[in-house]
């Protein structure tokens, strides 16, 4: 399973480059440090988008959702193509038109709000969102914490992607996971990118009946070594130069 | 004698009863009626505290999950902390989800421009698909949750507090009702809220036309009905400030404004302390200043 994961991912950032290199839109670097999430989850027993609610709180991180999506049949092609066009119907943000998305993203610091809602109103299997650490610094982030360890029956699970990188600033809290622990939240950590690690940590996750945090530690711009956490490939245009050796590098990689 | 929020979650709790996807949110705004349904039905209300902007989040993830939320607390709070998320969240994927906001106009009288509710009308107005009602007595109060719960859609319900008196055998239109027989050439009244019952004492024995709007949005078609028709004087009271609230939704779809007078609270945070009455009277809206003001214009 591993292996196909790890495929995965390197198809995903290849996919994602090309897409962003094309229409000179997409956060490279914001999605390039979620992808490994994001492949363990859509390509295990993990997550069935048929079934199971994710909620991208960086919703600026959709182009590998979308590739992913492609991938497994629910965005077609065309649709596909239609990615950072004129009156295309994918945006930089996700909407509820888009197939198996059920929520509109672009404002950070309510996914995690929305997760507990929809944890107890229980309509779907699984309730996941994914959060980055500079939206982390959102005050209703931690209102929601203190209302989910009181009263979420759980399973739910925030993803915080620690790339330790907004658009200017350096994020680097070593507390992030104290303060969750301080409201009286179940937290773990992982290698964001070492699939096993996440794998086996979401799954036992997803078995509890608390809500917990999941932090993953990531690089922003992983995989491409001059993105590599460098804040601006948080969302920048590649020339061509640059397309060619990030393409190289994936594909090596 | 019923309070106004009393006969809203009377009708709230009637209507929760029969339907189990009703959950109610309070911000730590209490109710009398609220009590009872609390105790009914504990796993379908919570006490959010004094964190608005999570409460608007888990609305949202309850409502996108099925069930039908209204959510009670007072009007600057409720509103204006959390607007982005009311937007973003609540509005932009058109959820079932009704905020009553406590304390229309001059409520808290005695607390300052914090508490006051003289700037959500303009605010809330703002957003596409959000349905405002505010209601003046309990008849419409209890109007507007029901209608508010059938159409699952965002509303926003403006709630005062006390007892008003109970107007039977009205005429009734969508929107508005009309208390006396408009005057297309002479002196006529358009209110909202619970001003309608100062109004009313206000004109007694006079031929003055009175309409209450009670749903400011979608605002009345049939109001521009009758302040486009005859050359008469249409004077707009309203509890709220002189900008963004009914006199300018009268004013939008009136072609001569010129037979418009405003009523109205200046454009100011009111550092006035004291009994509702009493500032109402320091700007001009007690029932004596517009009883002269009627007269002036007959």
């Amino acid at each position: 399973m591993m292996e196909m994961l790890q495929l995965k991912s390197k198809a995903l950032r290849l996919q994602s480059l090309d897409i962003a290199h094309t229409t000179s839109r997409g956060h490279i670097g914001s999605s390039f440090s979620i992808t490994d999430v994001l492949v363990t989850m859509y390509y295990t027993d993990l997550f069935d988008a048929t079934k199971d609610i994710l909620l991208m709180g960086k919703g600026h991180a959709c182009l590998p959702v979308y590739c992913i999506l492609n991938d497994l049949g629910f965005i077609d092609n065309t649709l596909l193509a239609e990615y950072g066009t004129n009156g295309g119907r994918l945006g930089i943000q996700f909407d509820t038109t888009v197939p198996t998305i059920k929520y509109n993203t672009g404002s950070l610091g309510n996914v995690f709000g929305v997760g507990v809602g929809l944890r107890i109103a229980n309509k779907y299997r699984v309730v996941c969102a994914i959060v980055g650490d500079g939206e982390c610094e959102e005050g209703s982030i931690w209102e929601t914490a203190d209302f989910a360890s009181r009263v979420c029956p759980g399973p739910m699970i925030l993803i915080v992607d620690r790339n330790r990188l907004g658009i200017i600033q350096n994020i680097d809290d070593a507390n992030l996971g104290k303060k969750f622990e301080a409201f009286g939240l179940l937290v773990k950590e992982v290698d964001g990118h070492n699939h096993a690690e996440i794998y086996n940590t979401l799954k036992t996750c997803f078995g509890l009946n608390v809500p917990s945090v999941v932090i993953a530690n990531t690089v922003k711009g992983k995989g491409v070594s001059f993105m590599e956490n460098n804040a601006i490939w948080h969302a920048g245009a590649m020339s061509e130069k640059q397309y060619l050796q990030a393409k190289e590098e994936l594909q090596n990689g | 004698m019923v309070d106004i929020r009393d006969a809203l979650f009377e009708q709230l709790y009637e209507l929760g009863k029969e339907d189990p996807d009703v959950v109610i949110l309070t911000a730590d705004a209490d109710a009398f009626a609220l009590r009872k349904f609390k105790q009914e039905f504990p796993d379908r209300f919570y006490n959010m505290g004094v964190a608005e902007q999570n409460t608007i989040l888990f609305a949202t993830g309850l409502a996108m999950g099925g069930k039908k939320v209204f959510i009670y607390s007072i009007i600057p709070f409720i509103t204006m902390r959390c607007f982005e998320q009311i937007k973003a969240q609540i509005c932009s994927m058109n959820l079932p989800i009704t905020i009553i906001g406590l304390g229309a106009g001059l409520s808290f009288s005695f607390d300052g421009p914090t508490h006051h509710a003289l700037q959500d009308i303009g605010v809330m107005y703002q957003l596409p698909e959000m349905t405002i009602f505010n209601p003046s007595d309990n008849e419409t109060a209890q109007t507007a949750i029901t209608s508010a719960y059938i159409a699952e859609t965002p509303h926003y319900i403006r709630l005062d507090k006390g007892v008003f008196p109970d107007n039977p055998g009205y005429v009734g239109a969508d929107g508005i009702r009309q208390w006396t027989e408009w005057m297309p050439n002479g002196v006529n009244i358009i209110t909202t809220g619970t001003m309608l019952h100062t109004v009313k004492k206000a004109v007694e024995g006079l031929n003055v036309g009175i309409i209450d709007v009670y749903r400011l949005k979608p605002f009345p078609d049939i109001v521009s009905d009758y302040t486009n028709e005859g050359i008469g004087y249409t004077l707009v009271v309203e509890e709220y400030s002189e900008v963004g609230g009914l006199y300018d939704l009268v004013k939008r779809c009136t072609e001569d404004s010129s037979a418009l007078i405003q009523l109205a609270l200046p454009h100011k945070q009111l550092f006035d302390y004291g009994e509702r009455e009493w500032i109402l009277e320091k700007y001009g809206l007690s029932q004596i200043a517009i009883r002269n003001k009627v007269e002036e214009l007959l």
